[in-house]
Protein backbone atom coordinates (compact mmCIF):
# COMPACT_ATOMS: atom_id res chain seq x y z
CA UNK A 1 0.00 0.00 0.00
CA UNK A 2 0.92 3.30 -0.61
CA UNK A 3 2.16 4.32 3.27
CA UNK A 4 4.62 1.19 3.00
CA UNK A 5 6.28 3.41 0.14
CA UNK A 6 6.33 6.41 2.91
CA UNK A 7 8.72 4.53 4.79
CA UNK A 8 10.97 4.12 1.85
CA UNK A 9 10.61 7.59 0.63
CA UNK A 10 11.41 8.97 3.36
CA UNK A 11 14.49 7.42 4.01
CA UNK A 12 15.52 8.53 0.15
CA UNK A 13 15.02 12.26 1.58
CA UNK A 14 17.01 11.19 4.41
CA UNK A 15 19.46 10.38 2.76
CA UNK A 16 19.59 12.97 0.32
CA UNK A 17 20.41 15.00 3.67
CA UNK A 18 23.07 12.79 4.72
CA UNK A 19 24.97 12.51 2.03
CA UNK A 20 25.55 15.77 1.48
CA UNK A 21 27.33 15.77 4.82
CA UNK A 22 31.05 16.75 4.87
CA UNK A 23 32.47 19.34 6.45
CA UNK A 24 32.66 22.20 4.72
CA UNK A 25 36.23 24.81 5.29
CA UNK A 26 35.88 27.55 7.16
CA UNK A 27 35.83 30.54 4.33
CA UNK A 28 32.87 32.39 3.79
CA UNK A 29 31.22 30.03 1.28
CA UNK A 30 31.77 26.58 3.91
CA UNK A 31 29.59 29.26 6.58
CA UNK A 32 26.82 29.36 4.14
CA UNK A 33 26.83 25.66 3.91
CA UNK A 34 26.70 24.81 7.50
CA UNK A 35 23.64 22.87 8.69
CA UNK A 36 22.83 24.97 11.60
CA UNK A 37 23.17 28.53 9.30
CA UNK A 38 21.10 26.91 6.57
CA UNK A 39 18.29 25.95 9.64
CA UNK A 40 18.35 29.46 10.64
CA UNK A 41 18.18 31.12 7.23
CA UNK A 42 14.55 28.32 6.46
CA UNK A 43 13.92 29.22 10.05
CA UNK A 44 14.12 33.50 9.15
CA UNK A 45 12.34 32.48 5.74
CA UNK A 46 9.40 30.87 7.70
CA UNK A 47 8.99 33.42 10.24
CA UNK A 48 9.49 36.35 7.29
CA UNK A 49 6.35 34.78 4.94
CA UNK A 50 4.27 34.20 8.32
CA UNK A 51 4.89 38.13 8.75
CA UNK A 52 3.61 39.17 5.06
CA UNK A 53 0.64 36.91 5.37
CA UNK A 54 -0.29 39.01 8.36
CA UNK A 55 0.32 41.85 6.92
CA UNK A 56 -1.62 40.94 3.33
CA UNK A 57 -4.80 39.81 6.29
CA UNK A 58 -5.55 41.50 8.75
CA UNK A 59 -6.63 38.78 10.63
CA UNK A 60 -4.01 36.80 10.68
CA UNK A 61 -1.45 37.90 13.82
CA UNK A 62 1.97 39.14 13.47
CA UNK A 63 4.83 37.03 15.06
CA UNK A 64 5.40 39.58 17.57
CA UNK A 65 1.90 39.47 19.10
CA UNK A 66 2.03 35.75 18.66
CA UNK A 67 5.12 35.73 20.63
CA UNK A 68 3.94 38.16 23.49
CA UNK A 69 0.93 36.28 23.70
CA UNK A 70 2.87 32.90 23.97
CA UNK A 71 5.11 34.66 26.61
CA UNK A 72 2.10 35.44 29.11
CA UNK A 73 0.62 31.87 28.45
CA UNK A 74 3.53 30.11 29.31
CA UNK A 75 4.48 32.23 32.24
CA UNK A 76 0.69 32.22 33.66
CA UNK A 77 0.43 36.22 33.66
CA UNK A 78 -2.94 37.54 32.72
CA UNK A 79 -4.27 38.03 29.39
CA UNK A 80 -6.90 40.41 30.59
CA UNK A 81 -10.08 40.29 32.01
CA UNK A 82 -10.62 36.36 33.84
CA UNK A 83 -8.38 34.47 31.66
CA UNK A 84 -5.31 33.56 32.58
CA UNK A 85 -1.87 31.75 31.01
CA UNK A 86 -2.44 28.11 31.03
CA UNK A 87 0.41 26.05 30.07
CA UNK A 88 1.76 23.43 31.76
CA UNK A 89 -1.21 21.49 32.73
CA UNK A 90 -2.93 21.15 28.97
CA UNK A 91 0.58 20.28 27.54
CA UNK A 92 1.11 17.40 30.80
CA UNK A 93 -2.45 16.33 30.17
CA UNK A 94 -1.64 15.52 26.38
CA UNK A 95 1.35 14.28 26.76
CA UNK A 96 -0.26 12.07 29.30
CA UNK A 97 -2.94 10.52 26.84
CA UNK A 98 0.18 10.71 23.55
CA UNK A 99 1.90 8.54 25.99
CA UNK A 100 -0.41 6.09 27.18
CA UNK A 101 -1.57 5.87 23.41
CA UNK A 102 1.80 4.78 22.38
CA UNK A 103 2.51 2.55 24.80
CA UNK A 104 -0.17 0.47 24.09
CA UNK A 105 -0.74 1.17 19.77
CA UNK A 106 3.08 0.54 19.35
CA UNK A 107 3.48 -3.09 21.06
CA UNK A 108 0.12 -4.30 19.72
CA UNK A 109 0.86 -3.00 15.77
CA UNK A 110 4.68 -4.15 16.46
CA UNK A 111 3.78 -7.97 17.19
CA UNK A 112 1.08 -7.81 14.36
CA UNK A 113 3.36 -6.78 12.10
CA UNK A 114 5.86 -9.64 13.20
CA UNK A 115 2.77 -12.26 13.38
CA UNK A 116 1.27 -10.75 9.46
CA UNK A 117 4.78 -11.06 8.25
CA UNK A 118 6.01 -14.29 9.49
CA UNK A 119 3.14 -16.32 8.79
CA UNK A 120 1.04 -17.06 5.75
CA UNK A 121 -2.08 -17.56 7.05
CA UNK A 122 -1.90 -14.68 9.33
CA UNK A 123 -1.01 -12.51 6.17
CA UNK A 124 -4.34 -13.38 4.52
CA UNK A 125 -6.31 -13.20 7.77
CA UNK A 126 -5.15 -10.00 8.43
CA UNK A 127 -3.62 -8.29 5.74
CA UNK A 128 -6.23 -6.62 4.38
CA UNK A 129 -8.26 -5.49 7.07
CA UNK A 130 -5.11 -3.47 8.16
CA UNK A 131 -5.00 -2.07 4.72
CA UNK A 132 -8.61 -1.06 5.62
CA UNK A 133 -7.75 0.66 8.98
CA UNK A 134 -4.93 2.34 7.02
CA UNK A 135 -6.93 3.89 4.89
CA UNK A 136 -9.31 4.98 7.01
CA UNK A 137 -8.51 9.02 7.58
CA UNK A 138 -7.40 9.96 11.13
CA UNK A 139 -10.64 12.57 11.65
CA UNK A 140 -12.66 9.68 11.12
CA UNK A 141 -11.69 7.98 14.20
CA UNK A 142 -10.97 11.07 16.11
CA UNK A 143 -14.68 11.38 15.68
CA UNK A 144 -15.63 7.85 16.34
CA UNK A 145 -13.68 8.54 19.80
CA UNK A 146 -14.96 11.00 20.91
CA UNK A 147 -18.72 10.02 20.03
CA UNK A 148 -17.93 7.39 22.18
CA UNK A 149 -16.22 8.30 24.69
CA UNK A 150 -17.18 11.93 25.41
CA UNK A 151 -15.05 14.02 27.07
CA UNK A 152 -12.87 11.58 28.82
CA UNK A 153 -9.47 11.39 28.08
CA UNK A 154 -10.19 7.33 26.65
CA UNK A 155 -11.19 9.27 23.30
CA UNK A 156 -8.11 10.80 22.92
CA UNK A 157 -6.03 7.49 24.08
CA UNK A 158 -8.09 5.18 21.52
CA UNK A 159 -7.64 7.49 18.96
CA UNK A 160 -4.02 7.64 19.25
CA UNK A 161 -4.19 3.55 19.54
CA UNK A 162 -6.21 3.19 16.05
CA UNK A 163 -3.82 5.46 14.49
CA UNK A 164 -0.82 3.88 15.44
CA UNK A 165 -1.61 0.40 15.38
CA UNK A 166 -2.02 -0.37 11.12
CA UNK A 167 0.86 2.10 10.67
CA UNK A 168 3.39 -0.03 12.76
CA UNK A 169 2.06 -3.13 11.48
CA UNK A 170 2.45 -2.18 7.60
CA UNK A 171 5.82 -1.31 8.19
CA UNK A 172 7.08 -4.12 10.59
CA UNK A 173 5.41 -6.60 8.37
CA UNK A 174 7.30 -5.44 5.71
CA UNK A 175 10.51 -5.28 7.87
CA UNK A 176 10.05 -9.17 8.42
CA UNK A 177 9.04 -10.07 5.06
CA UNK A 178 12.26 -8.14 3.43
CA UNK A 179 14.76 -10.28 6.07
CA UNK A 180 17.37 -11.89 3.96
CA UNK A 181 15.79 -15.54 3.08
CA UNK A 182 19.28 -17.08 3.00
CA UNK A 183 20.13 -16.55 6.67
CA UNK A 184 16.81 -17.91 7.73
CA UNK A 185 17.22 -20.92 6.51
CA UNK A 186 21.12 -21.04 7.50
CA UNK A 187 20.41 -20.25 11.11
CA UNK A 188 17.49 -22.94 11.01
CA UNK A 189 20.07 -25.38 9.78
CA UNK A 190 22.22 -24.06 11.89
CA UNK A 191 19.74 -25.17 14.60
CA UNK A 192 20.09 -21.44 16.32
CA UNK A 193 17.62 -21.55 19.37
CA UNK A 194 14.14 -20.17 18.06
CA UNK A 195 14.67 -17.47 20.89
CA UNK A 196 17.93 -15.88 19.37
CA UNK A 197 17.01 -16.47 15.88
CA UNK A 198 13.62 -13.99 16.62
CA UNK A 199 16.16 -11.29 18.80
CA UNK A 200 18.64 -11.53 16.21
CA UNK A 201 17.28 -12.25 12.52
CA UNK A 202 13.87 -11.05 12.60
CA UNK A 203 14.09 -8.35 15.35
CA UNK A 204 17.14 -6.97 14.17
CA UNK A 205 16.48 -7.28 10.11
CA UNK A 206 13.03 -5.73 10.13
CA UNK A 207 14.73 -2.77 12.39
CA UNK A 208 15.30 -0.50 10.00
CA UNK A 209 11.46 -0.25 8.77
CA UNK A 210 10.77 -0.28 12.49
CA UNK A 211 12.14 3.02 13.00
CA UNK A 212 10.38 4.41 10.19
CA UNK A 213 7.16 2.84 11.29
CA UNK A 214 7.67 4.13 14.81
CA UNK A 215 8.43 7.22 13.29
CA UNK A 216 5.38 7.30 11.27
CA UNK A 217 3.45 6.34 14.32
CA UNK A 218 4.65 9.21 16.44
CA UNK A 219 3.71 11.63 13.45
CA UNK A 220 0.51 10.20 12.96
CA UNK A 221 -0.92 9.95 16.69
CA UNK A 222 -0.04 13.25 17.68
CA UNK A 223 -2.04 14.53 14.81
CA UNK A 224 -5.14 12.44 15.39
CA UNK A 225 -4.68 13.12 19.29
CA UNK A 226 -5.08 17.04 18.15
CA UNK A 227 -7.86 16.21 16.04
CA UNK A 228 -9.80 14.55 18.89
CA UNK A 229 -8.77 17.49 21.13
CA UNK A 230 -10.18 19.88 19.42
CA UNK A 231 -13.51 18.19 18.64
CA UNK A 232 -14.30 16.62 21.61
CA UNK A 233 -12.36 17.63 24.67
CA UNK A 234 -12.41 20.23 27.52
CA UNK A 235 -8.64 19.65 28.08
CA UNK A 236 -5.31 19.56 26.81
CA UNK A 237 -3.43 21.02 23.99
CA UNK A 238 -5.85 20.30 21.19
CA UNK A 239 -8.80 21.93 23.57
CA UNK A 240 -6.73 25.22 24.25
CA UNK A 241 -6.26 25.81 20.91
CA UNK A 242 -9.37 25.53 20.05
CA UNK A 243 -10.33 27.28 23.40
CA UNK A 244 -8.61 30.44 21.82
CA UNK A 245 -10.14 30.14 18.51
CA UNK A 246 -13.61 30.36 19.92
CA UNK A 247 -12.46 33.36 21.71
CA UNK A 248 -11.36 35.17 18.48
CA UNK A 249 -8.07 35.40 20.33
CA UNK A 250 -5.96 34.57 16.95
CA UNK A 251 -2.43 35.22 18.52
CA UNK A 252 -2.93 32.06 21.27
CA UNK A 253 -4.46 29.69 18.31
CA UNK A 254 -1.97 30.37 16.18
CA UNK A 255 1.00 30.37 19.01
CA UNK A 256 -0.36 26.99 20.06
CA UNK A 257 -0.40 25.56 16.54
CA UNK A 258 3.42 26.72 16.14
CA UNK A 259 3.66 24.50 19.45
CA UNK A 260 2.28 21.41 18.12
CA UNK A 261 5.27 21.63 15.44
CA UNK A 262 7.64 22.18 17.85
CA UNK A 263 6.75 19.87 20.04
CA UNK A 264 6.37 17.15 17.49
CA UNK A 265 10.37 18.24 15.98
CA UNK A 266 11.84 18.53 19.33
CA UNK A 267 10.55 14.54 20.21
CA UNK A 268 11.72 13.20 16.90
CA UNK A 269 15.34 15.51 17.84
CA UNK A 270 15.48 14.25 21.22
CA UNK A 271 14.11 10.91 21.34
CA UNK A 272 14.11 9.17 17.65
CA UNK A 273 16.77 10.14 16.39
CA UNK A 274 19.01 9.30 19.09
CA UNK A 275 17.74 6.14 19.32
CA UNK A 276 17.72 5.45 16.19
CA UNK A 277 21.73 6.45 15.88
CA UNK A 278 21.72 4.05 18.93
CA UNK A 279 19.80 1.35 16.93
CA UNK A 280 22.03 1.70 14.05
CA UNK A 281 25.40 1.73 15.41
CA UNK A 282 26.73 -1.91 14.56
CA UNK A 283 25.54 -1.38 10.64
CA UNK A 284 25.78 2.73 9.35
CA UNK A 285 22.69 3.33 8.74
CA UNK A 286 18.80 2.28 7.29
CA UNK A 287 19.01 0.81 4.04
CA UNK A 288 18.83 3.87 2.14
CA UNK A 289 18.17 1.97 -1.39
CA UNK A 290 16.06 3.36 -3.14
CA UNK A 291 13.55 0.11 -3.95
CA UNK A 292 12.01 0.26 -7.57
CA UNK A 293 8.79 -1.70 -6.29
CA UNK A 294 9.05 -4.10 -3.86
CA UNK B 1 0.80 -20.21 -13.83
CA UNK B 2 1.44 -23.26 -12.43
CA UNK B 3 -1.61 -23.94 -13.76
CA UNK B 4 0.48 -24.58 -17.14
CA UNK B 5 3.03 -26.93 -15.95
CA UNK B 6 0.77 -29.82 -15.81
CA UNK B 7 0.22 -30.13 -19.76
CA UNK B 8 3.98 -30.02 -19.79
CA UNK B 9 4.55 -33.31 -20.64
CA UNK B 10 7.97 -33.77 -18.43
CA UNK B 11 5.99 -32.64 -15.14
CA UNK B 12 3.92 -35.83 -15.47
CA UNK B 13 6.90 -37.78 -12.58
CA UNK B 14 4.90 -38.93 -9.72
CA UNK B 15 7.12 -35.92 -7.41
CA UNK B 16 6.54 -33.19 -9.33
CA UNK B 17 3.21 -33.96 -9.34
CA UNK B 18 3.03 -33.59 -5.68
CA UNK B 19 5.29 -30.32 -5.72
CA UNK B 20 1.88 -29.14 -8.05
CA UNK B 21 -0.89 -30.32 -5.56
CA UNK B 22 0.91 -29.08 -2.73
CA UNK B 23 1.44 -25.25 -4.45
CA UNK B 24 -1.82 -25.87 -5.49
CA UNK B 25 -3.52 -26.39 -1.77
CA UNK B 26 -1.06 -23.69 -0.41
CA UNK B 27 -2.49 -21.04 -2.81
CA UNK B 28 -6.03 -22.08 -1.93
CA UNK B 29 -5.24 -22.49 1.43
CA UNK B 30 -4.38 -18.45 1.47
CA UNK B 31 -7.15 -17.56 -0.35
CA UNK B 32 -9.18 -18.88 2.13
CA UNK B 33 -7.19 -17.21 4.85
CA UNK B 34 -8.34 -14.11 2.98
CA UNK B 35 -11.21 -15.11 2.78
CA UNK B 36 -11.89 -16.15 6.70
CA UNK B 37 -9.98 -12.82 7.54
CA UNK B 38 -12.73 -11.05 5.64
CA UNK B 39 -15.80 -12.86 6.95
CA UNK B 40 -13.66 -12.27 10.64
CA UNK B 41 -13.36 -7.95 10.11
CA UNK B 42 -17.17 -7.79 9.26
CA UNK B 43 -17.92 -11.01 11.88
CA UNK B 44 -15.54 -8.45 14.90
CA UNK B 45 -17.57 -5.27 13.73
CA UNK B 46 -20.87 -7.10 14.39
CA UNK B 47 -20.16 -8.21 17.53
CA UNK B 48 -18.64 -4.72 18.44
CA UNK B 49 -21.89 -3.02 17.38
CA UNK B 50 -23.76 -5.63 19.13
CA UNK B 51 -22.09 -6.38 22.22
CA UNK B 52 -19.55 -4.39 23.14
CA UNK B 53 -21.21 -0.80 22.31
CA UNK B 54 -24.76 -0.49 20.65
CA UNK B 55 -25.78 -0.24 17.09
CA UNK B 56 -26.52 3.60 17.36
CA UNK B 57 -22.79 3.87 18.25
CA UNK B 58 -21.31 1.89 15.41
CA UNK B 59 -23.82 0.69 12.94
CA UNK B 60 -23.97 -2.95 11.72
CA UNK B 61 -21.89 -3.28 8.52
CA UNK B 62 -25.25 -3.58 6.08
CA UNK B 63 -26.63 -0.40 7.77
CA UNK B 64 -23.83 1.29 6.43
CA UNK B 65 -23.36 -0.41 3.35
CA UNK B 66 -27.04 0.31 2.17
CA UNK B 67 -26.41 3.88 3.55
CA UNK B 68 -23.55 4.30 1.38
CA UNK B 69 -25.71 2.86 -1.24
CA UNK B 70 -28.15 5.05 -0.98
CA UNK B 71 -25.79 8.37 -1.04
CA UNK B 72 -24.10 7.02 -4.11
CA UNK B 73 -27.47 7.02 -5.50
CA UNK B 74 -28.34 10.68 -4.33
CA UNK B 75 -27.10 14.09 -6.24
CA UNK B 76 -25.60 15.32 -3.38
CA UNK B 77 -23.11 12.20 -3.58
CA UNK B 78 -22.16 13.16 -6.99
CA UNK B 79 -21.75 17.40 -5.99
CA UNK B 80 -19.70 16.80 -3.25
CA UNK B 81 -17.31 14.30 -4.62
CA UNK B 82 -16.51 16.41 -7.81
CA UNK B 83 -15.87 18.91 -5.18
CA UNK B 84 -13.26 17.14 -3.62
CA UNK B 85 -11.75 15.50 -6.73
CA UNK B 86 -11.12 18.80 -8.35
CA UNK B 87 -9.28 19.81 -5.77
CA UNK B 88 -7.49 17.02 -4.57
CA UNK B 89 -6.24 17.48 -8.42
CA UNK B 90 -5.95 20.98 -8.63
CA UNK B 91 -3.72 21.00 -5.32
CA UNK B 92 -1.71 18.20 -6.82
CA UNK B 93 -1.08 19.40 -10.46
CA UNK B 94 0.06 22.04 -8.73
CA UNK B 95 2.71 20.31 -6.37
CA UNK B 96 4.01 18.80 -9.61
CA UNK B 97 4.88 21.88 -10.95
CA UNK B 98 6.65 23.35 -8.07
CA UNK B 99 8.04 19.77 -7.48
CA UNK B 100 10.03 20.09 -11.17
CA UNK B 101 11.89 23.28 -10.13
CA UNK B 102 12.40 22.23 -6.54
CA UNK B 103 13.86 18.68 -7.79
CA UNK B 104 16.16 20.35 -10.32
CA UNK B 105 17.52 22.31 -8.16
CA UNK B 106 18.29 19.06 -5.40
CA UNK B 107 19.40 17.08 -8.01
CA UNK B 108 21.80 19.71 -9.43
CA UNK B 109 23.09 22.13 -6.64
CA UNK B 110 24.63 21.68 -3.72
CA UNK B 111 23.42 24.06 -1.13
CA UNK B 112 20.63 23.87 -2.57
CA UNK B 113 20.28 20.21 -1.73
CA UNK B 114 21.19 20.89 1.70
CA UNK B 115 18.81 23.63 2.20
CA UNK B 116 15.11 22.06 0.86
CA UNK B 117 15.90 18.95 2.27
CA UNK B 118 16.19 20.05 5.59
CA UNK B 119 13.14 22.24 4.78
CA UNK B 120 11.22 19.35 3.19
CA UNK B 121 12.21 16.87 5.87
CA UNK B 122 10.63 19.31 8.44
CA UNK B 123 7.71 20.11 6.36
CA UNK B 124 6.84 16.34 6.51
CA UNK B 125 6.97 15.89 9.97
CA UNK B 126 4.37 18.92 10.98
CA UNK B 127 1.03 17.29 11.87
CA UNK B 128 -1.80 18.11 8.82
CA UNK B 129 -3.92 19.08 10.98
CA UNK B 130 -1.87 22.56 11.81
CA UNK B 131 -1.88 23.50 7.94
CA UNK B 132 -5.87 22.24 7.87
CA UNK B 133 -6.39 24.44 11.16
CA UNK B 134 -3.68 27.52 9.84
CA UNK B 135 -6.14 28.00 6.47
CA UNK B 136 -9.18 27.84 8.26
CA UNK B 137 -7.48 31.44 10.17
CA UNK B 138 -5.46 32.78 7.06
CA UNK B 139 -8.00 31.78 3.79
CA UNK B 140 -11.30 31.33 5.81
CA UNK B 141 -13.98 29.10 4.53
CA UNK B 142 -13.00 28.43 0.61
CA UNK B 143 -12.26 26.10 -1.81
CA UNK B 144 -8.62 27.23 -1.70
CA UNK B 145 -7.57 25.55 1.61
CA UNK B 146 -7.65 22.10 0.21
CA UNK B 147 -5.91 23.26 -2.93
CA UNK B 148 -2.94 24.55 -0.88
CA UNK B 149 -2.95 21.79 2.00
CA UNK B 150 -2.45 19.10 -1.02
CA UNK B 151 -0.42 21.48 -2.69
CA UNK B 152 2.05 22.08 0.44
CA UNK B 153 1.96 18.52 1.76
CA UNK B 154 2.64 16.43 -1.43
CA UNK B 155 5.38 18.32 -2.80
CA UNK B 156 8.23 16.76 -0.55
CA UNK B 157 7.30 13.34 -1.49
CA UNK B 158 6.90 14.52 -5.38
CA UNK B 159 9.75 16.61 -5.06
CA UNK B 160 12.11 14.04 -3.55
CA UNK B 161 11.27 10.95 -6.17
CA UNK B 162 11.93 13.57 -8.57
CA UNK B 163 15.49 14.37 -7.68
CA UNK B 164 16.03 10.73 -6.77
CA UNK B 165 14.92 9.62 -10.41
CA UNK B 166 18.05 12.50 -11.55
CA UNK B 167 20.06 11.71 -9.55
CA UNK B 168 20.10 7.96 -10.29
CA UNK B 169 20.67 9.07 -14.27
CA UNK B 170 23.25 7.07 -15.69
CA UNK B 171 25.59 9.46 -16.20
CA UNK B 172 27.67 7.59 -18.99
CA UNK B 173 24.53 7.85 -21.18
CA UNK B 174 25.11 11.91 -20.43
CA UNK B 175 28.67 11.63 -21.45
CA UNK B 176 27.70 9.45 -24.77
CA UNK B 177 25.49 11.74 -26.03
CA UNK B 178 27.58 15.00 -25.39
CA UNK B 179 30.11 12.96 -27.56
CA UNK B 180 27.58 12.72 -30.43
CA UNK B 181 26.76 15.72 -30.23
CA UNK B 182 23.04 15.46 -28.84
CA UNK B 183 21.54 18.83 -28.09
CA UNK B 184 20.11 19.94 -24.57
CA UNK B 185 16.55 19.05 -25.57
CA UNK B 186 17.14 15.74 -27.07
CA UNK B 187 19.01 14.89 -23.69
CA UNK B 188 16.01 15.64 -21.95
CA UNK B 189 13.10 14.08 -23.72
CA UNK B 190 15.86 11.03 -24.33
CA UNK B 191 17.65 10.14 -21.50
CA UNK B 192 16.13 12.35 -18.53
CA UNK B 193 12.79 12.57 -18.28
CA UNK B 194 12.41 8.30 -19.16
CA UNK B 195 15.07 7.73 -16.74
CA UNK B 196 12.86 9.62 -14.38
CA UNK B 197 9.44 9.22 -14.81
CA UNK B 198 9.61 5.77 -12.97
CA UNK B 199 10.64 7.30 -9.61
CA UNK B 200 8.20 10.08 -10.14
CA UNK B 201 5.35 8.26 -10.90
CA UNK B 202 6.19 5.65 -7.54
CA UNK B 203 5.76 9.22 -5.83
CA UNK B 204 2.85 10.46 -7.03
CA UNK B 205 1.42 7.65 -6.27
CA UNK B 206 1.95 7.54 -2.26
CA UNK B 207 1.17 11.74 -2.98
CA UNK B 208 -1.97 11.36 -4.42
CA UNK B 209 -2.95 9.23 -1.06
CA UNK B 210 -1.73 11.79 1.47
CA UNK B 211 -3.11 14.84 -0.80
CA UNK B 212 -6.74 13.06 -0.47
CA UNK B 213 -6.31 12.56 2.85
CA UNK B 214 -5.44 16.46 3.52
CA UNK B 215 -7.66 17.75 1.48
CA UNK B 216 -10.38 15.36 3.20
CA UNK B 217 -9.19 17.10 6.70
CA UNK B 218 -8.90 20.90 5.52
CA UNK B 219 -12.58 20.01 3.88
CA UNK B 220 -13.26 18.98 7.80
CA UNK B 221 -12.31 22.63 9.28
CA UNK B 222 -13.19 25.03 6.61
CA UNK B 223 -14.86 24.42 3.51
CA UNK B 224 -18.49 25.01 2.49
CA UNK B 225 -18.72 21.47 0.20
CA UNK B 226 -17.33 18.18 -0.10
CA UNK B 227 -16.30 14.90 1.63
CA UNK B 228 -14.54 15.91 4.45
CA UNK B 229 -17.88 18.58 5.24
CA UNK B 230 -20.24 15.82 4.62
CA UNK B 231 -18.10 13.59 7.26
CA UNK B 232 -18.44 16.61 9.59
CA UNK B 233 -21.74 17.29 9.32
CA UNK B 234 -22.76 13.71 10.25
CA UNK B 235 -20.32 14.27 13.29
CA UNK B 236 -21.96 17.19 14.57
CA UNK B 237 -25.21 16.01 14.57
CA UNK B 238 -24.41 12.52 15.89
CA UNK B 239 -25.27 10.62 12.40
CA UNK B 240 -22.51 7.91 12.75
CA UNK B 241 -24.24 5.84 9.96
CA UNK B 242 -23.54 8.74 7.48
CA UNK B 243 -20.28 9.35 8.62
CA UNK B 244 -19.30 6.00 8.18
CA UNK B 245 -20.95 5.58 4.90
CA UNK B 246 -18.91 8.28 4.09
CA UNK B 247 -15.78 7.32 5.40
CA UNK B 248 -16.47 4.09 3.46
CA UNK B 249 -16.78 5.42 -0.09
CA UNK B 250 -13.73 7.58 0.59
CA UNK B 251 -11.60 4.94 1.12
CA UNK B 252 -13.24 2.84 -1.78
CA UNK B 253 -12.24 6.08 -3.95
CA UNK B 254 -9.22 5.85 -2.88
CA UNK B 255 -8.16 2.16 -3.55
CA UNK B 256 -10.08 2.63 -7.03
CA UNK B 257 -7.77 5.40 -7.66
CA UNK B 258 -5.02 4.11 -6.30
CA UNK B 259 -5.05 0.81 -7.92
CA UNK B 260 -7.10 1.64 -11.75
CA UNK B 261 -5.32 4.46 -12.03
CA UNK B 262 -1.59 4.76 -10.75
CA UNK B 263 -1.01 0.98 -10.77
CA UNK B 264 -2.06 0.63 -14.02
CA UNK B 265 0.22 3.68 -15.24
CA UNK B 266 2.94 2.35 -13.89
CA UNK B 267 2.88 -0.57 -15.46
CA UNK B 268 2.45 0.86 -18.91
CA UNK B 269 5.31 3.39 -18.24
CA UNK B 270 7.73 0.51 -16.58
CA UNK B 271 7.08 -2.20 -19.44
CA UNK B 272 10.29 -1.00 -21.31
CA UNK B 273 12.49 -1.86 -18.26
CA UNK B 274 11.72 -5.66 -17.91
CA UNK B 275 12.92 -7.37 -20.71
CA UNK B 276 10.03 -9.85 -20.74
CA UNK B 277 7.28 -6.88 -21.30
CA UNK B 278 4.73 -6.71 -19.08
CA UNK B 279 5.09 -8.09 -15.54
CA UNK B 280 6.63 -5.48 -12.80
CA UNK B 281 10.11 -6.43 -12.14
Amino acid sequence: MSDMRAREDLAGLRSLGARSGPKAPPTMRGFLQRPWFIGLLALGLLLLVWQWISWVNLQVPGVGEIARFMFTEISGGSHGGALSGEFWAPLAVSLQRYAVGLAIGVPVGAVLGMVIGGVRWARGLFNDTVLVLLALPAVVWAFLASLWFGLSSWGPILAVVLTVVPFMAVNISAGVRNVDPGLAEMSRSFGVPFGRRLHHLLFGGSLPSAFTGLRLSFMTGWNSLLIVEWFGSTSGVGWRARFWYDALRYPGFVGWIFLFVILITLLDRLLLSPLERRAFQWNQRPTLAFAEEA
Amino acid sequence: MSAAVPSAPEATSAHSVRELRRAVRRRWGFRLSVLLGWAAFVGVWYVVSLYLLTPQQLPQPHVVATEAGELLSQRDFGRNFQASILRVVAGFLLALLASVGLGLLIAYNRWWRRFLVNTLLFLVSVPTVSFAILSLLVLGVSPMGPILNAMIVTTPYITMNLAQGLTGVDRRLIVMSEAFGRTRAQMITGILVPASLLSVLGGTRLAFAVAWRVGLLTEVFASADGIGLQIRRSFESYDIRGMLAWALLFIVIMLLIENLVFRQLERLLSRWRSPDGGAAP
